[in-house]
């Protein structure tokens, strides 16, 4: 290289670098205040205001949200024959779901393998998902029948004044009408089916932090004349997954909001 | 023709074979009366110097789904939260007879209760502190229906003996713990209130929107 290029290369460089340095700078980012919500005495102040949450979505008529309870070191009841709980729920749940796509609907689990889930992951996914309907299915050797159980919160003066922030403990308090609606008709989809079926209400975790209408299922022994069918029976188990299937198209039908153009509607 | 110390062999064998039989017969209806008496477990021993004095039991029944109030003598204390204690002692123990609608393993069930003025100031009357036996909880029936019964059961009953208790929680060995024996929420804070309950069924009205 010739000495009379270097002053020439040397400039070339200064310009580049000046140039790098101009262009980087325009691309940070300024830290720039959120300006307050226009109003005759914020117009003008800058300093940072917290964003109101975004209004809650109504919920998706189609989709439904199971959760089979218990699962990977939480065994859940042990019922007869060493079968355990949480085999049998996710057993149900498999034959809920095959019954429910049939009938159109969309249908999201909790779990599908034996993992360890805590209740309030279980509403976290149900409560991003915004179903129409969630299903917590449970199963146990005591008692008869199918129990169907809502929360036993005390439903809300206006559940149609939904605040934007809910608090996580009684999250279900303004879905509760819709919730003891569903349990009915999933009540009488099991009278329908012959199978002797008990509404209740008991405060059981999720059920209290869930925002769609939420209803646990619990399979106890069916009292079949001077026997009975465990919770376990395949048979039974497809009934009562036939009636719920039923009782979910017909409350689709009857209930659930018709789709609107209104932004959040359900679709 | 049998031999003589046959004969006497044979006999003797016969005899020791009657001893046995009737040594066993013995022993089983022994194990049988030692079995039946752990069943039929009473409640702790009342105070000798409490009067009997008629309350109301909150009874639960599980293959009706139901809570209904009974009313039975008690022995019971002066102080109220041996007077709860004591009670609840006695509900529980129901439950562990034989002919017990809603079976419980017998045994020590409820540890101390405590009653403390209501931390929330807007809430009047006093918040009842249950602390459980981990035994009689590690031994509970595991299920939605059954757990909250029990639940149900011990909330009425304390209501309908000190209406002066406006809240009830739950302990397990002075620990918090999530649930009962895997459903009914422990760590929820159940107001007192007339628990009866009966079943339930579904309606075509209740569908309506």
């Amino acid at each position: 290289m010739t000495p009379s290029r270097n002053p020439i290369l040397k400039a070339a460089t200064h310009c580049l670098l000046a140039l790098i340095a101009i262009t980087s700078h325009a691309q940070t980012p300024t830290l720039q205040a959120t300006p307050a919500p226009a109003g005759p005495t914020q117009r003008d102040q800058s300093f940072y205001v917290p964003q109101l949450p975004k209004p809650v979505p109504t919920l998706y008529r189609n989709l439904i949200f199971l959760d089979p309870a218990h699962g990977g070191a939480d065994t859940g009841a042990s019922l007869p024959n060493n079968l355990l709980e949480k085999d049998i729920t996710l057993a149900f749940a498999s034959r809920i779901k095959t019954l429910l796509t049939a009938a159109g609907f969309t249908v999201i689990t909790s779990h599908e393998t034996d993992i360890d889930l805590t209740t309030d992951q279980r509403a976290e996914i149900a409560n991003h998902a915004r179903p129409a309907v969630c299903l917590i299915l449970h199963a146990t050797s005591t008692g008869t029948g199918v129990h169907i159980i809502t929360s036993a919160l005390t439903p809300a003066d206006d559940p149609t004044a939904t605040p934007r922030i809910l608090h996580w403990d009684t999250a279900q308090t303004y879905t509760l009408p819709q919730s003891l609606r569903v349990a009915n008709q999933i009540g009488l989809a099991f009278v329908d089916a012959k199978l002797p079926v008990i509404l209740t209400r008991a405060t059981v975790p999720p059920l209290n932090n869930l925002t769609c209408p939420a209803v646990a299922i619990e399979l106890a022994p069916n009292p079949n004349g001077s026997a009975s069918t465990p919770a376990s029976d395949t048979t039974y188990q497809q009934q009562a997954a036939q009636a719920i299937a039923t009782a979910l198209t017909t409350w689709r039908t009857r209930n659930a909001p018709p789709p609107s153009t209104t932004t959040g509607a359900p679709r | 023709m049998i031999p003589r110390y046959q004969r006497i062999l044979f006999w003797s064998l016969v005899g020791g074979i009657a001893l046995m039989a009737a040594f066993l017969l013995h022993g089983c209806q022994q194990a049988h009366k030692r079995l039946t008496a752990l069943n039929d477990a009473t409640p702790i021993a009342a105070p000798t110097t409490a009067s009997t004095e008629e309350v109301a039991l909150y009874l639960a029944n599980d293959a009706e789904a139901t809570i209904t109030s009974t009313r039975d003598q008690v022995a019971l204390p002066q102080d109220p939260t041996l007077r709860a204690r004591a009670l609840l002692e006695h509900l529980l123990a129901q439950y562990s007879k034989p002919d017990s609608t809603h079976p419980l393993q017998p045994g020590p069930a409820i540890d101390d209760v405590f009653l403390l003025t209501n931390p929330d100031p807007t809430i009047p009357g006093q918040l009842a502190v249950i602390n459980l036996h981990s035994a009689f909880v590690d031994n509970h029936p595991s299920g939605i229906l059954t757990e909250n019964l029990t639940i149900q059961s011990i909330v009425g009953t304390l209501h309908a003996a000190l209406p002066q208790i406006t809240q009830i929680r739950f302990l397990v060995d002075g620990q918090p713990r999530d649930t009962l024996a895997g459903h009914a929420d422990l760590r929820a804070s159940y107001p007192a209130t007339d628990t009866t309950t009966k079943p339930v069924q579904p309606t075509e009205e209740a569908t309506e929107p």
